[in-house]
């Protein structure tokens, strides 16, 4: 991921992992472990990544084994990393974040982004935000940064 | 072990949301802004008119219209001069969502939660109509940590008939590091009688069976007034949730008829 500045997975997972296969148990996971490939580690291959969204159940509450996705991405070197404490229902979760791209499209911190795109999604679900007001971003400052215009190999 | 294939996981990781995002867009409203309607003049006075009987003051200059498809209608979507974002039932001419910065009137920075919470009261039995007549309860009060982008207070108000959440609800979020508020409320006429004729277990074992849990499930259920067409529907909201050995959330929300049976939509864990 040396070139990509934004990084987006959107599918299952739980505390400290991934799911890349719907009917296998195949993971990545966040913390070292003998049996699924994982982020830690990683050799600076995340630090050019501006913006990482894990869109997936859980993927920002620790798990003892596996770790904390969006916390280890952070770490790894991404510059802002999104994660949710709690299960996101994939309704909700479709609709938040084609606000989310929208708004941060409008030229919003992703702070901002986040929290309109939350916002629009109770809007559209009558008060129902489908678990997506869990959302957690970790990064040096308060995720205050835009994403547009892009800053590809600055 | 090896570390990870960044590489080969960019590739697995679109086509995976092509598959998901492909498969849920039938169920879900459309996240797309229409285009924008800032040349419509009447659309953008009466948009000021709807904003200034909201706020109780002129609205500064507005920057962009646009319209939003909801669970039961359109909103106009505007955002003023100054960076606030309000939603306009077009039907209504209410505001049924605000993004504001506070003004001193609303400020809760350094507050304590049980003072949030008056500032929260004060703020809904100013903006929403019909507060009182609603006999509105609070059901959610809540410290949402938000990580880096820092800590959400959130209060919410549902009217009930009977046992049933009906459709008129508000809520008042705080996010005191950055001076922000985000206010919802829909007030929506009760147009369906709130007795179920399908009882709550029968509910739950409907909502079970649509994600075919195992002996493991925990499953709640609520009864609610929904929107159908011009119309409305009692159902029971069924979460249910089974978590495999891996830790990975099965199941989800069904929304199940309260007085049919028939399940009406579901919408799984993502």
């Amino acid at each position: 991921m040396n070139s990509d500045n934004v990084f987006f997975f959107d599918g299952h997972g739980g505390p400290g992992r991934l799911q890349f296969s719907a009917s296998s148990d195949q993971f990545m996971t966040a913390k070292t472990n003998s049996v699924y490939p994982y982020l830690q580690g990683s050799n600076g291959q995340l630090a050019d990544t501006v913006l990482a969204v894990y869109m997936s159940c859980n993927s920002a509450t620790l798990d003892d084994t596996y770790g904390n996705v969006a916390y280890q991405s952070f770490v790894e070197g991404v510059d802002m990393s999104l994660g949710w404490t709690n299960t996101i229902t994939s309704g909700q979760s479709d609709y938040w974040s084609g606000r989310f791209w929208y708004w941060l499209d409008e030229g919003c911190s992703v702070k901002i982004a986040s929290q309109r795109a939350t916002s629009d999604t109770n809007t559209a679900y009558g008060g129902n935000p489908g678990g997506m007001d869990s959302v957690v971003c970790r990064s040096n400052g308060n995720c205050a940064m835009t994403i547009d215009p892009a800053r590809a190999g600055v | 072990m090896t570390k990870i294939n960044l590489s080969k996981l960019i590739s697995i990781v679109i086509g995976l949301s092509l598959i998901l995002t492909c498969s849920a867009a039938a169920m879900v409203p459309d996240n797309q802004n229409s285009k924008s309607l800032l040349s419509n003049g009447p659309v953008v006075t009466t948009a000021k008119e709807n904003i200034q009987k909201f706020t109780g003051s002129p609205v500064d200059a507005i920057n962009g219209i646009t319209l939003m498809k909801t669970y039961d209608g359109y909103v106009y979507q505007v955002i003023t001069a100054t960076d606030n974002v309000y939603d306009i039932n077009i039907k209504t001419g209410m505001v049924e969502a605000a993004m504001i910065q506070m003004g001193n009137d609303y400020s809760v920075k350094g507050k304590d939660i049980s003072s949030m919470k008056a500032v929260a009261d004060a703020f809904v039995e100013e903006h929403y109509t019909n507060f009182a007549n609603k006999k509105m309860t609070l059901v959610r009060s809540q410290v949402i940590d938000h990580g880096d982008m820092g800590k959400e207070y959130v209060f919410s108000w549902n009217a009930k008939s009977g046992e049933a959440y009906t459709l008129s609800s508000a809520s008042v979020s705080f996010f005191p590091d950055d001076n922000t508020l985000y206010y919802h409320g829909t007030d929506r006429e009760l147009l369906v009688d709130t007795i179920p004729k399908l009882p709550q277990d029968d509910a739950q074992k409907i909502g079970e069976r649509a994600f075919n849990m195992g002996s493991e499930a925990e499953t709640q259920s609520r009864l609610v007034v929904i929107p159908s067409g011009e119309s409305q529907k009692l159902a029971w909201i069924v979460d249910t949730v089974e978590y495999d050995k891996e830790g990975i959330a099965n199941g989800g929300s069904v929304t199940v008829d309260a007085i049919s049976g028939e399940v009406l939509s579901t919408n799984p864990f993502n």
